[in-house]
């Protein structure tokens, strides 16, 4: 029943209805789909970003793991040892 | 239109290929000296990140805006499978974790009841790890995906001992 989709429509003030005589009238509020649609942005700009930054942490882990390993293969050449390849 | 098109526009979905392996990018997701690094979008800082990462476990994050305001984040971690999977729950709180209604703090924001956050860590196979972010699922759903990315990996490594094999004749 479609007047049960439009009832939901109303619950979350996204259409109102007039009465008309026997006729009801919907109006949308675009107002209404803004504020999803702020909130969805909002939502989706907190994740990329902190993926954004997330990559440059990423990357400075990397950095200081490979840096480690360096570290590790100078320790193990000083000690005489050899790394097979 | 495919049937994942259609579900990458129903949900909240962000992904995101970092060049770096699997084990790195947990590590900087679990770890909250790094999480303090990198949470919050562009400008924003994390002051406060106190994480009990293990099932049950709950967080406390404060996020500070630019301009200096402070919220503070809580939630809980719900299912973890390492190197893997996540599902946890986030929700407005006050200083000490405890839940607010956004209402409270002005924010126009209804939280769903029960929704949960799954993220998953995928292993490209090449050094590259890919991180999806699935928002607001129920918990029943949350616990259903990444099982065909995880069906998916199993099927390559059927896929490399079967090229193995075939090789060794």
């Amino acid at each position: 029943m479609i007047s049960k989709h439009i009832a939901y429509l109303v619950r979350a003030r996204i259409v109102i209805k007039t009465k008309r005589g026997r006729e009801s009238v919907c109006t949308l509020r675009p107002e209404a789909i803004k504020t999803v649609r702020d909130w969805a942005f909002s939502y989706r700009r907190f994740w990329e970003e902190s993926f954004d930054k997330l990559d440059v942490v990423v990357k400075q882990m990397k950095k200081e793991e490979s840096g480690d390993d360096k570290k590790h293969g100078e320790r193990d050449r000083a000690d005489g040892r050899h790394k097979s390849f | 239109m495919t049937k994942s098109t259609v579900n990458e526009t129903e949900r909240m979905v962000v992904t995101r290929v970092f060049d770096a392996p699997r084990e790195l990018v947990w590590k900087a997701w679990t770890d909250p000296k790094y999480v303090m690094q990198w949470w919050g979008p562009k400008g924003f800082t994390a002051s406060v990140c106190k994480m009990d990462f293990r099932v049950g476990g709950k967080f406390l994050i404060c996020t500070r805006t630019p301009d200096g305001q402070d919220f503070w984040h809580g939630g809980e971690y719900h299912e973890i499978v390492p190197h893997e999977k996540i599902i946890s729950s986030m929700y407005f709180s006050d200083s000490e974790g405890n839940k607010v209604e956004p209402a409270q703090l002005g924010i126009e924001h209804e939280a769903i009841e029960g929704a949960h956050d799954v993220i998953l860590f995928e292993d490209l196979g090449n050094g590259q790890t890919k991180l999806t972010f699935i928002g607001n699922e129920t918990m029943e759903s949350a616990k259903d995906s990444g099982q065909l990315e995880g069906m998916n990996q199993v099927l390559d490594k059927v896929v490399a001992v079967v090229t193995k094999l075939a090789q060794a004749k």
